[in-house]
């Protein structure tokens, strides 16, 4: 094996790096106190499932309302923190957290690092999290309730909601604190903890997608935090940052919360990129088309998103020029994109391909968050967008990004890693069923909603018009059958435990990379001496481009 | 006589400096912004 790999044995070569868990360890500390970025990315991986079920519980809370038209089990202003809280909990508690998972998992591996490189500030990052939640949704039990504006917190509507709007402010910062400590570790870590011969130019994608997605997170989190606070004084301290009655804008509100807002977008899509970038050269057993393309087009989708924001606000009334320029802006990231999604189809071209689980969901990945962008794209077109605008057809739109997108990508990742995390393979047949269930269901909920979009049903309105109905129950129950799925997925790694097949340091046939040249499961610590970088162990290393 | 340096020590030590260096610099521009858009918000009052 050309790689050193370092035995528990071994690991105090690096003690001084943090030397307190070189030896065995209560339930307590080992969870509590860990420093280490396996335990810890594990615990990311575990608190983003819980919150993908609690936010799915609320998803079919808000479809079993609108199966059919009229008002029958919850009251609209409960409807309205449902909505809310949905995508709080999704975005922030789901998706980012699952995300910051598997980059404490698998950078270190992946560059030959023995660990992140601030591991005390790994283990803070986490422990707000849970905290921030609980803040987050408890307000759910206080009088008035939880948030009910929207999870883009426009005021006034955010104003009126009494006191959760501090609780929710306070979370939302916490959430920042965070993000933006879990990006300086990994600003810190593939900058500084590389193994000698990990050029950046060398290093596998999925450390490139979340060096871009770490440096998005340190310029909009901060600015997201700006917002809510002017939010809290405006509430709490008689100022008028967004209080026309005052002097203030609330429009001024829009432009800051999507100058944060569209960039996170692309924080919770570029690691799924770097995801599919990995599985499809693994399972089509060849190299990945267009490497340095694929790092480029990565940085241009990066720097486009911060100067389309306003394409979410068009309907605001702003100057002709100001929404030509965002049209066309907005249309240019299909370039770098359309790079993407062709290295990938041409990566798979000609390849040897194999069709276990990773593979399917990193292809479906492909076509539906293709779906989600050309739907984009009708958004972007201003005239088009006047018709769209706060219909389910943005709701459709969003989800085909995020859902077939982004929770396809964390899917991929976790069975494609999971072999490398437990030693252990799952049962392929399960994991299959696993993917044609959503993939009947996914698509069940979320395309009838482009029709209804279309036909002008609006967003975040608990009832609608009987023409809706048909394909609103149709929705409905795709979002049941949905929520089948992470149980599902839960009993199939379960089972993988508990009877699983041994598997292999190099788990798949075409797998590359340092994280495959480990045993499976890796050791507590891993690259406490440096590895020797030898032409085949890398993906990318030893090839032209 | 001087014992020899372990050069694998002064890697550590260099690079501990490194990492600090970077997230610092970082951290400060996360500040940096968060602080800007307040004061723009004020000044631009």
């Amino acid at each position: 094996m050309a790689t050193n790999y370092t035995a528990p044995a071994a690991a105090g070569e690096l003690a001084d790096h943090h030397d307190d868990h070189a030896h065995p360890q209560g339930f307590i500390e080992r969870w509590f106190f860990s420093t280490n970025h396996k335990d810890i990315g594990t615990l990311y991986l575990i608190f983003s499932f819980i919150m993908f079920i609690v936010g799915a519980g609320m998803s079919v809370v808000i479809r079993t309302e609108l199966a059919v038209p009229g008002l029958q089990h919850v009251s609209p202003e409960f409807f309205n923190q449902m909505t809310t809280m949905h995508a709080l909990v999704m975005i922030f508690g789901g998706v980012m957290p699952a995300f910051v998972g598997l980059a404490n998992w698998m950078i270190p591996l992946q560059i030959g690092a023995p660990d992140m490189a601030l591991p005390r500030m790994n283990n803070w990052s986490f422990w707000i999290l849970p905290f921030a939640f609980s803040l987050l949704l408890l307000t759910l039990f206080l009088p008035g309730g939880g948030p009910a504006g929207g999870w883009t917190l426009y005021p006034p509507l955010s104003l009126q909601g009494g006191s959760n709007v501090a609780f929710v402010i306070f979370a939302i910062h916490m959430m920042g604190i965070s993000s933006i400590m879990g990006a300086i570790n990994v600003i810190a870590t593939i900058l500084n903890m590389r193994a000698p011969g990990i050029d950046l130019l060398k290093m596998p994608i999925f450390c490139w997608t979340w060096l871009i997605t770490a440096f998005l997170l340190i310029a909009v989190m901060p600015v997201l935090a700006g917002a809510v606070t002017m939010l809290l004084t405006d509430k709490f301290f008689a100022t008028s940052f967004f209080n026309a009655a005052g002097g203030g804008d609330p429009v001024m509100f829009q432009h800051i919360f999507w100058f944060f807002g569209h960039p996170e977008v692309y924080i919770m899509i570029l690691p799924a990129f770097g995801i599919v970038s990995e599985i499809i050269p693994t399972f089509s057993r060849k190299p990945l088309f267009g490497y340095q393309a694929m790092v480029y087009a990565t940085a241009s989708i990066g720097f486009l998103s911060f100067i389309v924001w306003a394409h979410h606000m068009f309907t605001v009334g702003m100057p002709l020029g100001g929404e030509l320029y965002f049209m066309y802006a907005t249309m240019l990231i299909a370039i770098p994109t359309g790079v993407k999604v062709f290295n990938w189809v041409t990566t798979m071209w000609r390849g040897s391909i194999s069709f276990e689980a990773p593979m399917l969901w990193a292809i479906s990945f492909v076509i539906l968050f293709t779906i989600g962008g050309f739907s984009g794209l009708m958004l972007a077109i201003v005239p088009a967008d006047f018709q769209y605008h706060d219909t389910y057809f943005v709701v459709a739109h969003f989800h085909y990004v995020l859902v077939t997108g982004a929770l396809f990508g964390i899917i991929a990742a976790v069975y494609f890693w999971w072999p490398k995390w437990t030693g252990r393979m799952y049962n392929m047949t399960l994991a299959n069923i696993h993917f044609w269930w959503t993939m009947v269901f996914v698509n069940l909920l979320f395309f009838p909603q482009h029709f209804l979009g279309l036909a002008g049903m609006p967003r975040r309105i608990p009832d609608y018009n009987v023409v809706f109905a048909d394909w609103n129950l149709i929705s409905s129950i795709g979002a049941f059958g949905m929520f089948v799925t992470p149980f599902f997925m839960g009993f199939v790694l379960w089972r993988s435990l508990k009877t699983g097949a041994k598997a292999e340091a190099r788990a798949w046939e075409g797998a590359k990379g340092l994280e495959w040249t480990l045993p499976s499961p890796p050791p507590h610590h891993t690259f406490s001496t440096p590895p020797v970088i030898r032409d085949g162990d890398l993906a990318h290393g030893d090839i032209t481009h | 006589m001087n014992p020899t340096p372990d050069p694998r020590h002064d890697d550590a030590t260099g690079r501990r400096q490194r990492v600090r260096r970077t997230a610092l610099w970082v951290a400060a521009v996360a500040v940096a912004l968060y602080v800007g858009f307040i004061l723009m918000g004020v000044l631009s009052r």
